[in-house]
């Protein structure tokens, strides 16, 4: 499920093999805006629509993922951001922790956006 | 039939190569039966030693290789071995007591896993941290992981602790921003600067590995709050004058920035 505030969407996720700071691209399944966080939405709202077929990046899988020192991390759940070609994210927040192979990726404008990393 | 001018393409005619060929079996047989009569004696080997091939340009050691007793091999002339068949191997003699080379232990694993550990925690401070002693740690406490590679200290809640000779790892869990989040330190990774207990369980736990934490029920939650409690309580031991002079011992092998 993509966290994106902003725009808050479900989506599907090819099952394993995903680590984070893949590309990978996702049908929108829910749309619903976030109006709850106190955000402007109304000219993101109508950005990303129920059913669109998007490009995103995985940034936390429950997927354990194993480090190059031994040291492993797993999540509570699955998470990808919309991006757009350009590779830039659609939305202007991201919710919750993102791995750190971001890092690695070069996926900086998704990592300077994330409260945290773990 | 006539033979000679199939001699020269014997697949053409199959039945002609067949018959040559049951011709020449025995002789095949005979003339190829080199196998046991190919070793040589034990006199043309070299002595009995540990010799260094070094290279010509580097003159630094490229390669080794050892001459040990020659095995007594049983050959018996009469017998004749099929030619596709490689020699039945010889009996092997009790390995050569050789000076200087001692005989591998029975279970040569824990002696590496000591020599191992022996070299990445030379006090020996990691071991007894999680050793299974009343004072080491215990799954339910709460640790804090530093790494050298900087970045945020991780802690939280100690599910599992895979004793594994060097490869000993704890499995922490917290949350981070409402999303629980599960890392796995190796004990002895030079890495991880340090370890540290934030908050001891208050029982021993039942388990030894406590993955109900896992379920919304049981879960701890974040231990944010634990360990900037923990952290004030240092700050009472620092001096005013040099905070960061005063550190106990493990607060020492820590390292940490902050």
């Amino acid at each position: 499920m993509p966290r994106l505030v902003g725009l808050v969407f479900g989506s599907v996720l090819p099952g394993t093999d995903l680590l984070p700071g893949d590309r990978i691209v996702v049908v929108v399944q829910k749309q619903r805006g976030a109006q709850a966080e106190g955000m402007a939405s109304s000219s993101a709202a109508n950005k990303v629509k129920r059913g669109d077929i998007r490009h995103a990046v995985v940034v936390r899988t429950r997927q354990k993922v194993t480090r190059r020192d031994g040291s492993a991390v797993r999540f509570d759940d699955n998470a990808c951001v919309l991006i757009n070609k350009a590779g830039d994210p659609v939305g202007t927040r991201v919710n919750g922790v993102v791995g750190q192979e971001l890092r690695k990726k070069k996926w900086s404008k998704i990592l300077s956006m994330a409260p945290m990393q773990a | 039939m006539n033979v000679a001018p199939l001699s020269g393409r014997p697949l053409a005619c199959l039945k002609t190569s067949v018959r040559r060929a049951r011709q020449q079996k025995a002789f095949l047989c005979r003339s190829m039966a080199t196998g046991s009569q190919g070793r040589a004696s034990p006199s043309s080997l070299p002595d009995y030693n540990f010799y260094q091939l070094k290279d010509q340009k580097t003159k630094k050691l490229r390669s080794a290789f050892a001459v040990y007793t020659p095995p007594t091999v049983k050959t018996n002339p009469t017998t004749i071995t099929i030619v596709n068949k490689p020699p039945k191997p010889a009996k092997r003699t009790p390995e050569p007591k050789l000076p200087g080379l001692i005989a591998p232990p029975s279970d040569p694993l824990p002696i590496l896993h000591a020599s191992q550990i022996a070299r990445m925690d030379p006090t020996g401070a990691r071991t007894a941290l999680f050793a299974k002693t009343k004072q080491g740690v215990r799954v339910g406490d709460v640790l804090m992981v530093t790494h050298r590679r900087g970045g945020e200290p991780f802690a939280g809640v100690c599910i599992s602790i895979r004793r594994a000779g060097i490869d000993t790892a704890i499995l922490l869990r917290n949350h981070l921003s409402k999303v629980g989040v599960e890392m796995w330190f190796k004990v002895y990774n030079k890495n991880v600067a340090g370890i540290e207990i934030i908050k001891r369980a208050r029982r021993r736990a039942r388990r030894a590995r406590l993955t109900y934490l896992r379920k919304p029920k049981h879960d701890v939650g974040s231990v944010s709050d634990l360990v900037f409690a923990w952290k004030k309580t240092r700050k009472v031991f620092n001096t005013k004058s040099s905070p960061a002079s005063s550190k106990t011992a493990k607060g020492a092998k820590a390292a940490k920035k902050k």
